[in-house]
């Protein structure tokens, strides 16, 4: 700076009006180094000097900071001579900090919390006060005195007159002051926050106080001198890290500013650096000398001389990690134990255990990981902890070779591992060759040496590596490594890594064999290994010209099986082995030696069903696939009594029960309860048998057809009467018929509409609830709904318009979309109208009085059925019991059923070809469409396929459904029948069902009532499935069952939208005690709001007995259905 | 002509109809098996001589019927089937005649190009089936004939 602008600012402060801050600045910025404000120091009188000086800079309260300063105009490197002139000046007040920072730190970690507090008020009162001060405050009150303290603590610090960044940060402070629970969520909103700002240097400036952790620019100060002496030496100190050796080198100016800077200031930190940077020999590092012996004691492997120095020496300085590092090592290699800490330990006691247990790799090492990394982000204003930090990060390091890569960074005084701060050994040994620490060269000269095989030292392993460099690996090393591992004489914390580094060493050398031998038996002794290896996946591509399979079938399908390798590369694994054994089945396979891992590993995951599943010339169809597995099961568990083969076994089992179940379920759809009916709704027909019973054979009388007499007589009488049938129909006829016949015919007729339609057991009310009730529209749609190829109906009564497909997927715009959605459109209605002529027209009863407009399958009318029943009289006309008499007649409408169960299935082979035209349709007009160079369509066609073929096969589970089947009947609990109408209806629609059991209940029951209770599952589930999808709420739901002096409660209960709870409690209400009317008015036979009086009609009459219960009610927004049985019956 | 002796592997019984009633009009001579999965595809393709196995991609695991769900979909059926018989020495050529042009994230042609790589002359090479165009109808017609 010339001597005329010198002046010229000199004058300036002679102006009381001139802003001196302003002022200073200008001439911060016009100086631009260390010299030149030096020069204007020089000049400028000594009145103004402390403005010059930065006086403001010392706080007298909380209140004054951020209040006043100016920006740094340059980066942090470029700023270093501008940072020693401040500090120069502030020297004394920086070298007490220091040293407070030191005992505060040491205070702080060891739990001496009112002596941390104290040195807190004396910085603030001594230096100056600061927003670490305030941040330390908060931090101390959260560990010292509980979460209730540091409220009032945060709520004193963060007043209206201080400065909104002070308020902010110390808000900051205080969430992140949770030492328990990791803190990533907060660290992550802030994050997100800062990272959206414009201003670089404000972006920087809050992340680098807010998630230190974080990467920031090294702009990052600029703001730094609007805080406080200590938060600027503060900020200068945490970045030290980002200044670059080269920049130091290269630059003269920065080189002296930092020397001088080392010379003035007594901070072991800058200290370090500058002897990383070549630019200084001073070791100025309290305690120095007790350091450097416990490192030596180390590296000369006197592990417990390390204990014993290190537990005095943490006393003094918890804070240098480096040294916890080689203690917690020391502890591991010696086979000592940390034994477990209370809630009330030390920071510095909970962060050795956790570094212990994490090393230890014994169990979830992650979870004290994680421990760790929380303290460290809580207390990030201890500079220890970055480094602490900083080593995890290290030790998450996939490759051994790089592992120690950033050891260096914060790390405390000097250590052997800092030389990873290098890139050549030159640098390295003017490292070593300046510090007086004679050991650390001796090392590093013995691990250098290694590389021609004189000596090895396993005992730093990383460090061994690291130094040597992938490329350096010689023979003897790798003989060292391989001896160690296989003796289990690596330490807990690098297994990991050597075994990895083995792993890839041997696969890099093309010993692809050694390597899968290896890799199998290592993590078979151990499954925490190999975990930091992320491209072990393509290391198996290597194996493809190796011939392997047939020299080490086992090794390899146990490898592939762990590395994750697809289904048949396993399959052609197990094949060879069992083959190479002369064995036809893995089952066979007879373990002699219970140590035998690999066996065990092979039989237990290798040889699953899947693998199972492609040996088909061997098992033929799932089931001998299941047996298959259930034998391999019960052998490992006969031998190893691990109960995950018990779990298997019972998965197993209950798999193929359920589907077991289910199929019978399918096979039970059409059906009649003719015991119910006999016993409970034929007293009337009884009474006409009795009279055919009595009636002689022909025995004429005059029966008269038709009305039109009976009309005319109504006419007459002046009464209006409408008729529906045809003229011929009406006119009256009069002949002479059997009697007994007639008795006969009318018996028939009445036990037919019985048999069809009585509410309570009819078959129109099993094809109700059985088939038409959701699960045919379900069945039919699911797969239509899966490929996205058809909208439900939306509130406004119209289909969703399609936009998955028209513009999600095809990225269809403007005309072209809406067409495309347009044929969506039209393809849901097309296929719905399908499914509901299916359900509404076809598998529907009818007779001569009911349904008769429509084109029902069941067509049971009178003019179609008197052939039967004509034939039938000549059969049973001599039968004089009621009961044989009603079975015969069962029989006879079974035979006929059969014929109308034909029908619905010629109708559900034209609905498959209704399906398929309609799906080729919508195939070739989008195609039209949008033209086959959209890329996109052959999604699309693809989802047509695969809906093409799923459909047929639903068509033929639907087709099953239509015939009556003699099951077996086996007796079954109550949960099996519970989880078998859950798994039905999860199986048949996009939404599942998730349920949480609570079952007291082992009872089993009669198997002639499995499908009744499943029946009250399914319309119970149904109905919840159906209320949560309409309201979009969780469809999971709770079931407790309960048993005592054979009543059996079942209490279900599922959320109920807030809204809804009003209209329910009055349906609830309203249909109270009119479920017996309403069944008997046959809405148990439709399917629109039916659901309730189903349930109600299996748990008061089909299961019925008078003291069952069916109970709803809304309680704390929860739905509640409350059954009881008695089970007196029931049971088996 | 000799008689053809051709084993249709395919679990869509619309598409197997269709195949099956041009192959009759266009190849009078001709014998046709059926396989509805991996399982009975392999069964049968092991158990007797074809002049040609006529493959879908995705198939079940076994056959659906009554009493069996079918196991998993293999999305890349037809290949398992190729690279199984292959394994067990049988002396086979094979056609894929498929609806997709994906399968577990491989598009057919990159399969298509290993089947070629990997398996010879046993594989003749692949088909784009579609319910909706005959293109297809000539490209199988042709390569049959080229048997």
């Amino acid at each position: 700076m010339k001597n005329k602008e010198i002046g010229r600012f000199i004058s300036h402060f002679h102006n009381c009006e001139i802003n001196k801050i302003g002022l200073v600045a200008n001439i911060y910025y016009d100086s631009e180094n260390y010299n030149n404000l030096k020069e204007v120091d020089r000049k400028i009188p000594s009145i103004f000097r402390g403005v010059l000086h930065l006086s403001y800079l010392k706080k007298k309260s909380y209140k004054d900071i951020f209040q006043k300063g100016f920006p740094l105009k340059n980066d942090f490197a470029k700023s270093i001579g501008i940072l020693l002139f401040i500090f120069e000046y502030h020297k004394n007040e920086i070298n007490k900090f220091l040293r407070y920072q030191q005992n505060f730190e040491c205070a702080f970690l060891n739990g001496k919390y009112e002596e941390a507090k104290y040195i807190i008020e004396c910085i603030n009162k001594q230096i100056s006060y600061s927003l670490w001060a305030a941040k330390c405050e908060i931090k101390l009150s959260r560990l010292n005195e509980g979460i209730n303290s540091s409220v009032n603590k945060y709520n004193s610090l963060i007043t209206t007159d201080h400065h909104i960044f002070f308020n902010y940060l110390c808000e900051n402070a205080f969430k992140t002051s949770e030492i328990e629970f990791s803190l990533d969520s907060f660290i992550n909103s802030y994050y997100a926050q800062f990272s959206s700002f414009d201003d670089h240097d404000f972006k920087d400036f809050f992340i680098s106080h807010c998630c230190p952790f974080r990467e920031y620019g090294i702009n990052s100060m600029k703001e730094e001198l609007y805080s406080s002496i200590i938060d600027l030496y503060i900020a200068f100190q945490s970045r030290l890290n980002l200044l670059h050796i080269d920049v130091v080198e290269s630059d003269k100016d920065i080189k002296d500013c930092l020397i001088k800077m080392n010379e003035i200031l007594d901070d072991p930190y800058l200290n370090k650096y500058c002897l990383l940077w070549g630019i200084s020999s001073k070791c100025n590092f309290p305690h120095f000398t007790e350091r450097s012996s416990i490192i030596d004691s180390y590296y000369s492997e006197r592990y417990k001389d390390v204990i014993i120095s290190s537990s005095e020496y943490f006393k003094k300085m918890p804070t240098d990690i480096t040294v916890l590092d080689l203690y917690i090592k020391s502890i591991l290699k010696t086979g000592d134990v940390i034994a477990k800490i209370d809630k009330n330990a030390s920071l510095f006691s909970k962060i050795t255990y956790y570094y212990y247990s994490y090393f230890k790799k014994e169990e979830s090492p992650d979870i004290y990981l994680n421990k760790l990394y929380t303290i460290c982000n809580a207390e990030y204003m201890i500079l220890g902890l970055r480094h602490l930090r900083s080593i995890l990060k290290s030790y998450e390091v996939k490759k051994i070779t790089n592992m120690l890569d950033d050891f260096w960074k914060y790390s405390y005084a000097i250590n052997l591992r800092d030389i990873s701060y290098f890139n050549n050994n030159e640098k390295i040994m003017s490292f070593l060759d300046a510090i007086p620490h004679p050991t650390l060269k001796e090392k590093f000269n013995s691990i250098c040496d290694s590389k021609i095989g004189k000596s090895i030292d396993i005992g730093y392993e990383a460090l061994d590596l690291q130094i040597l460099g992938c490329n350096a690996i010689t023979e003897p090393l790798i003989q060292i490594l391989e001896k160690r591992i296989y003796k289990n004489e690596i330490p807990s914390y690098m297994k990991d890594k050597i075994a990895s580094f083995l792993f890839s060493y041997y696969i890099s050398t093309q010993d692809i064999h050694k390597a899968v031998i290896f890799f199998v038996e290592e993590k078979l002794k151990d499954d925490e290994l190999f975990h930091i290896l992320n491209d072990i996946e393509e290391s198996a591509i290597h194996f493809e010209n190796v011939n392997l399979e047939e020299q080490i079938p086992l090794e390899l399908s146990i490898f592939h099986t762990i590395i994750g390798s697809d289904t048949y590369k396993r399959y052609i694994l197990y094949k060879r082995y069992i083959k190479s054994i002369k064995m036809s089945k893995a089952s066979d396979i007879i373990i002699t030696n219970s140590d035998n891992l690999k066996l065990k590993y092979f039989l237990s995951n290798v040889v699953d069903q899947k693998v199972l599943g492609l040996h088909v010339l061997l098992f033929k169809n799932s089931n001998e696939v299941l047996e298959e597995r259930l034998l391999i099961c019960k052998k490992l568990l006969e031998i190893y009594h691990d109960k995950r083969y018990s779990d298997e076994i019972e998965q197993i089992v209950k798999e193929q029960t359920i589907k077991g179940l289910i199929k019978r379920v399918d096979e039970s759809k059409i059906f009649v309860d003719e015991e119910s009916l006999v016993k409970n709704e034929l007293d009337e027909e009884n009474k006409i048998f009795e009279i055919f019973n009595n009636t002689q054979l022909n025995t004429q009388y005059s029966q008269i057809e038709g009305i039109s007499d009976i009309l005319e007589v109504l006419r007459v009488a002046g009464m209006n009467v409408q008729v529906y049938t045809t003229s011929e129909d009406m006119i009256s006829q009069q002949k002479m018929v059997d009697y007994k016949y007639s008795l006969f015919h009318q018996l028939y007729l009445n036990i037919r509409d019985k048999f069809l339609t009585s509410p309570k057991s009819g078959l129109d009310y099993y094809l109700s609830t059985r088939i038409r009730h959701g699960t045919l529209l379900n069945q039919l749609r699911h797969h239509f709904q899966k490929y996205k190829l058809i909208t439900n109906i939306g509130d406004d009564e119209k289909y969703i318009m399609d936009s998955y497909w028209s513009k999600d997927i095809l990225l269809l715009k403007g005309e072209k979309r809406i067409r495309c959605s347009e044929t969506f459109l039209q393809f849901s209605q097309k296929i719905d109208e399908l499914i509901l002529i299916m359900k509404d027209e076809y598998v529907q009863i009818k007779t001569e009085s009911i349904n008769k407009e429509k084109e029902a399958c069941f067509d049971y009318s009178v003019e179609l059925m008197n052939y039967e029943i004509s034939s039938l009289f000549e059969d049973i006309k001599f039968i004089n019991d009621f009961e044989s008499f009603t079975s015969c007649i069962f029989q006879n409408l079974w035979l006929y059923t059969e014929c109308c169960l034909k029908i619905v299935k010629d109708k559900l082979e034209l609905t498959k070809q209704g399906f398929l035209d309609t799906l080729n349709s919508l195939e070739k007009d989008v195609t039209v469409i949008i033209g086959l160079e959209n890329t996109s369509i052959s999604k699309l066609i693809e989802a047509i396929a695969q809906c093409r073929t799923a459909i047929q096969s639903d068509i033929n589970t639907v087709s099953n459904w239509f015939q009556r089947k003699y099951t077996i009947v086996f007796d079954f609990t109550i949960q099996m029948a519970i989880e078998t109408s859950v798994a039905f209806i999860n199986k048949i629609n996009l939404t599942h069902l998730t349920i949480v059991e609570n079952i007291e209940s082992k009872t089993m029951f009669k198997g002639e009532h499995f499908n009744s209770f499943n029946d009250m599952f399914n319309d119970l589930f149904n109905n919840i499935l159906g209320y949560c999808k309409r309201r979009q709420l969780d469809t999971n739901f709770e079931i407790n069952v309960s048993e005592s002096d054979n009543m059996l409660m079942i209490e279900i209960k599922n959320s109920i939208d807030d809204e809804d709870v009003e209209s329910t409690l009055q349906m609830i209400e309203k249909t109270r005690g009119k479920y017996d009317a309403l069944i008997s008015k046959g809405i148990s036979r439709g399917e629109g709001n039916s659901g309730i009086a189903k349930i109600y009609n299996v748990v008061m009459n089909i299961l019925g007995d008078n003291n069952n219960q069916f109970e709803m009610s809304i309680s704390n927004g929860k739905f509640f259905s409350k059954i009881s049985l008695n089970t007196t019956n029931l049971k088996s | 002509m000799k008689e053809l002796k051709i084993l249709i592997i395919e679990d869509d019984d619309h598409k197997c109809s269709e195949i099956t009633t041009f192959l009759k009009e266009s190849f009078p001579k001709i014998f046709l098996k059926f396989g509805k999965s991996y399982q009975s595809g392999i069964q049968e393709a092991t158990s007797a001589q074809y002049d040609l196995l006529l493959l879908d991609m995705s198939i079940p695991n076994f056959d659906i019927n009554e009493n069996e769900d079918g196991g998993s979909i293999l999305k890349n059926g037809g290949e398992l089937i190729i690279m199984e018989l292959i394994d067990e020495n049988v002396n086979f050529k094979c056609l894929i005649l498929t609806q997709y042009e994906t399968f577990n994230d491989e598009t057919l042609d990159a399969i298509d190009l290993r089947l070629k790589e990997n398996c010879g002359d046993k594989y003749i090479g692949c088909i784009r089936y579609s319910a909706w165009k005959d293109d297809w109808k000539e490209l199988l017609k042709n390569a049959i004939t080229k048997l």
